[in-house]
């Protein structure tokens, strides 16, 4: 139904060992949501939290607009 | 249950639920959704009461619906299975005697992160190389016991490769290392890994073959270089280390 829409969004981030290197991918299911885990779509990846919180409002605007 | 025969509950890669008994394997395909939420659930979570169970399954339901439904959904698993779920007081659980590949990866993964455990007393079992937790499942109780689970056998298979690689088994190694590297491709440790095994074993050109990979994997998608722990691999080896194209730090 369309008007009970959801989504997820997975946030992995991680600090490379021996260093302070912040790194994260953002990953989705394919919009069907019964995709294997194999075929897990990545939104976007980052070296900074700033570009995480980018990706995340890009990810929500285009969910919100129903894309 | 019958006790000659051993029930084996898949849930790496997707659910699966088999029978085994002298030699034979039976697949129970047809099991309902809600039976296999019941049982994947109970191969997680070991032995919850029945409302953090029907609380977790169903969530979105009022209490009275939720518990209906796990009666319903224990009643099929009964009848497919019998004996399969222990009711002991207020919890659930699988019987003693069920297998779990969560179970067994599980305490796999453990075996070889404990330093004092040599590599010839652990083998790789087909679990280890397996896919995810429950594919194309996305109830919360799954997604946290996935990454849970993923980060375990990133960090398992890493030291299984420095292992094999200090026993000489660098084929073993190496192949241990580019499974962590599949499981998050920019992940660095992964990588570091791989380069170890190839000095291990004097393949100097596929050390600094892997090295520039992903260096220039790493350029191309984040925008940065590798850490000097990476790099300081290669040059401890007096290896040549060129710097990479630095892209845009977000795609």
């Amino acid at each position: 139904m369309d008007d009970d829409r959801n989504g997820v969004l997975l946030v992995r981030v991680w600090i490379e060992g021996g260093s302070d290197q912040f790194r994260a991918r953002l990953t989705s299911p394919g919009a069907d949501g019964s995709v294997s885990g194999e075929d897990e779509r990545t939104v976007a990846v980052a070296s900074s939290p700033e570009a995480v919180s980018q990706a995340v409002r890009s990810w929500l605007g285009a969910f919100l607009r129903g894309r | 249950m019958d006790a000659v025969q051993t029930p084996r509950v898949a849930l790496l890669d997707g659910f699966a639920l088999e029978l085994r008994q002298a030699g034979t394997v039976r697949p129970l395909d047809d099991l309902p959704r809600g039976a296999q939420r019941l049982i994947a659930h109970l191969g997680l979570c070991g032995r919850p009461g029945r409302g953090a169970v029907a609380g977790q399954l169903w969530p979105d339901v009022p209490e009275d619906h939720a518990q209906g439904s796990l009666r319903s959904a224990l009643w099929r698993v009964q009848k497919v299975v019998p004996g399969l779920i222990e009711v002991c007081g207020g919890a659930l659980g699988l019987a003693a005697g069920v297998r779990v590949d969560v179970r067994e990866f599980t305490d796999w993964a453990r075996q070889v992160m404990d330093p004092v455990v040599r590599v010839d007393a652990v083998s790789t079992p087909d679990v280890a190389l397996r896919g995810e937790l429950l594919p194309g499942w996305y109830d919360d109780w799954v997604l946290l016991e996935r990454e849970r689970l993923r980060q375990l056998r990133m960090h398992a298979l890493e030291a299984l490769a420095d292992k094999l690689a200090a026993a000489g088994r660098c084929g073993e190694a190496v192949q241990a290392a580019y499974a962590a590297v599949r499981t998050e491709p920019l992940r660095e440790s992964a990588h570091r890994a791989v380069v170890r095994v190839h000095l291990a074993e004097g393949n100097i050109a596929e050390a600094v073959r892997a090295y520039t990979a992903f260096r220039d994997l790493l350029g191309a998608e984040l925008g940065v270089e590798p850490t000097a722990q990476m790099t300081e691999l290669i040059v401890r080896a007096h290896l040549p280390v060129r710097r990479s194209v630095v892209r845009s730090p977000v795609r």
